[in-house]
């Protein structure tokens, strides 16, 4: 029989909340809408998004640190792709452009093609490339002491998904 | 009247009850048949649905976010809305153990068809070698096929590879990705074919691009992964709707047939089945006929053979379409805007000629898919940037984007079989058995995959189209859902072989209508030959 998800004791809605406005801003540029929001934190409530694989002390501390926004963010995610692929950080900014990509307020942004010329894309390609390595080197300098002091530090448990409908 | 027993619902078992009911049979067909649910905003398209759709986030990722791929996820990404598992889903009543090959079940009404991308290619002789008849046999049931379902196709350079047959409709226009692709193709065909041995040509397809009853034209809504609201694309549900209509035609569903009873001589004589209530119960039978796909028809032999007494059957000669995935970009669409209304699978397909001194019956088959309407978030997390960098790339070079999906031929092998388990409860108490399929792939594979990949390749490349380093991905077997071989066609007289005609040797009125009868898979699409030859099969002994 499906259980009605009821919020754990540990769940701070608005922080997770503030959570995903700064992830959305961070990959749009735009607020997400209440939609987003309320299928943000219900995905949370229903524990899809920690893994014990993902959750890590270190992990704990990249979404910490992105909450941040702007520059913050972008180191993050920048390292979190190289040394986390499969982290907390990724996996909460994977299911905010998830969700993002079919809001009707904000898919126009996903999905939108700019039509430039292809010279104009391999510029681009060549423009990201360059600043991924500069943003993963300056990176480099905060996140390997932070690994380090992560790696003497316990680390929470991860309670399991929870089963039934939202 | 004459009756006979069809078990299961899938593009095997509709065709041959079609044919049967032609003849002049009854047909009671037994199925656990899950019923789809009802299309959503079946009105609006891909984009429609995001744009203006209230429940369009649970539609796309489900309601506990089943859809979303998350980095890290273990298996392989279907890409299937949250609505569409039930084609998937699995059976209590069937569990099983597999071991080299990711075997799929579908316990859905109209079976593992229900999530086909409609890809019509016939066999030709050269693939039917091993068949104990050639594609002349097979032609006069393509044709009734093509009637039925509606099939769309052109004769052009892929002829030489997939055989003509009746009833090709004019197919939709390409797509803007796939017309640039065929207008390349056009300019350096001579060099593809002499130097590479790889032919390009128009897709066919089981879609219908103008209405007929119960089913629409294709819109172009771009739903076809999601289910066509539609229903342009054929599915043997569209089959089944149409037989319930027939006097002589009994639709028993919520049904699972887990063997059948033998009396001296080898006459059937009752199928067991066990309800939806998991209550069972005893069907007395005239002529048995098993549709129900590869696997699942070979456990209710299985069964069946242990309920007799054998001590420990096994059906050798699994065979499965290995499906190799080669991702591309297209130089020449970068920066065009994405046409999100349009048919989403593929319009194009490849032939790529075996190696020379190689049979004729190693050719491997490709389909070519442009991306339009897709989930962007499983792509922007492959690309090797950060998500928001990856997501800016991605918006740009999302009309570039195409995948070919190369197809690998398959033999019969003993040691690739299904047997059973009774080690969890022992049939001697009453326990159920567990399905094993065991599956290793050919000696050579990997070097015969090694061929096509870089003839693929450099064709691609010749296309104005670039494949992206570590990009290309050997699926696991079992994920072509294309199982085939364990009770083969033969003219010799031998145990666990069929007839020409589908009947099961040692069984005086027990056929075998779906995959398990092929003798040898070529490396196209079966699907449309399951429905041509279980049409053929109820020709000959009904």
């Amino acid at each position: 029989m499906a259980e009605a998800p009821t919020d754990s004791p540990a769940l701070d809605r608005e922080l997770l909340r503030r959570e995903c406005v700064a992830w959305t801003r961070h990959l749009l540029g735009v607020a997400p809408s209440p939609a987003v929001l309320e299928r943000y934190v219900d995905a949370h409530r229903l524990g899809v998004v920690e893994t014990p694989g993902s959750s890590g002390n270190f992990d704990r501390a990249l979404v910490r640190l992105a909450r941040g926004g702007g520059l913050s963010a972008r180191l993050c995610d920048v390292h979190g792709r190289l040394f986390r692929p499969a982290g907390l950080l990724r996996r909460k900014l994977v299911l905010t452009l998830a969700l993002l990509e079919v809001d009707a307020a904000a898919h126009a942004h996903v999905d939108e093609s700019r039509g430039s010329s292809a010279l104009g894309v391999l510029a681009g390609l060549a423009g990201r490339a360059c600043l991924f390595v500069l943003l993963l080197l300056l990176g480099l300098f905060v996140f390997l002491p932070l690994r380090l002091l992560c790696a003497f530090t316990p680390s929470p448990a991860v309670p399991p998904a929870r089963k039934g409908a939202p | 009247m004459k009756s006979l027993t069809l078990v299961g619902s899938g593009a095997s078992a509709v065709h041959f009850a079609e044919t049967a009911l032609e003849r002049g049979w009854r047909v009671t067909l037994l199925d656990v048949g899950r019923a789809r649910p009802e299309h959503v905003g079946p009105e609006l398209s891909f984009a429609g649905l995001k744009r203006s759709h209230p429940r369009a986030s649970e539609y796309f990722l489900g309601p506990r976010f089943e859809g979303v791929l998350f980095p890290g996820a273990a298996g392989e990404y279907y890409g299937f809305p949250p609505h569409r598992e039930y084609v998937f889903a699995g059976h209590a009543g069937q569990p099983w153990r597999a071991e080299g090959l990711e075997p799929l079940f579908s316990f859905a009404r109209g079976g593992l068809a229900e999530a086909w991308t409609g890809a019509v290619f016939p066999f030709r002789d050269e693939e039917l070698v091993d068949w104990p008849f050639g594609h002349d046999r097979l032609a006069p049931h393509y044709d009734t096929v093509a009637r039925r379902i509606g099939v769309m196709g052109v004769e052009d350079d892929l002829a030489a590879f997939v055989p003509l047959h009746a009833h090709l409709e004019q197919p939709l226009d390409l797509d803007p990705h796939s017309r640039r692709l065929a207008e390349r193709y056009g300019q350096v065909r001579g060099r593809l074919h002499g130097e590479l041995g790889v032919y390009l040509g128009r897709s066919r397809a089981a879609v219908l691009g103008s209405a007929r009853p119960g089913r629409g034209a294709c819109e172009k809504k771009g739903r076809c992964l999601w289910g066509c609201p539609n229903d342009s694309i054929y599915s043997p549900l569209h089959s089944l709707r149409e037989l319930e209509a027939h006097p002589e035609f009994q639709y028993r569903s919520g049904v699972l047939v887990q063997s059948f009873e033998v009396e001296d001589g080898g006459r059937v004589t009752a199928v067991h089945l066990r309800r939806a209530d998991g209550t069972r119960e005893r069907l007395p039978v005239e002529r048995l006929v098993l549709a129900a796909g590869t696997l699942s028809s070979g456990r209710i032999v299985l069964e069946s053979l242990a309920r007799a007494g054998e001590p420990a059957p096994r059906l050798g000669g699994l065979m499965d379409n290995r499906q190799v995935l080669v991702p591309f970009v297209n130089l020449s669409m970068l920066g065009s805007p994405v046409e999100y209304e349009s048919y989403q699978y593929h319009q194009l397909a490849l032939g790529i000629t075996p190696p020379p001194g190689r049979s004729g019956r190693e050719y491997v088959h490709g389909l070519v898919t442009t991306l339009k309407s897709a989930l962007i978030h499983p792509i922007a997390q492959s690309v090797p940037f950060d998500l928001r960098s990856a997501l800016g790339l991605v918006r740009e070079v999302h009309a570039a984007l195409g995948l070919v999906n190369l197809n690998f031929h398959d033999t019969r092998r003993p040691g690739n079989a299904l047997e059973l388990d009774f080690s969890g409860g022992g049939r001697e108490r009453g326990g159920e058995s567990r399905l094993v399929i065991r599956y290793e792939p050919e000696p050579g594979e990997g070097a015969r995959i090694a061929d096509a990949l870089g003839r693929v390749k450099r064709a691609l490349w010749r296309l104005s189209c670039v494949v992206p380093p570590g990009m290309v991905h050997v699926r696991p077997m079992g994920a072509s859902v294309h199982y085939a071989g364990t009770l083969p066609m033969s003219r010799t007289e031998e145990p666990r072989t069929t007839t020409e005609s589908g009947r099961l040797r040692g069984f005086a009125n027990l056929w075998l209508a779906d995959g398990s009868t092929f003798p040898f898979l070529p490396a196209k699409n079966l699907t449309f030959t399951l429905m041509a030859n279980a049409s053929r099969l109820a020709c000959e002994d009904f």
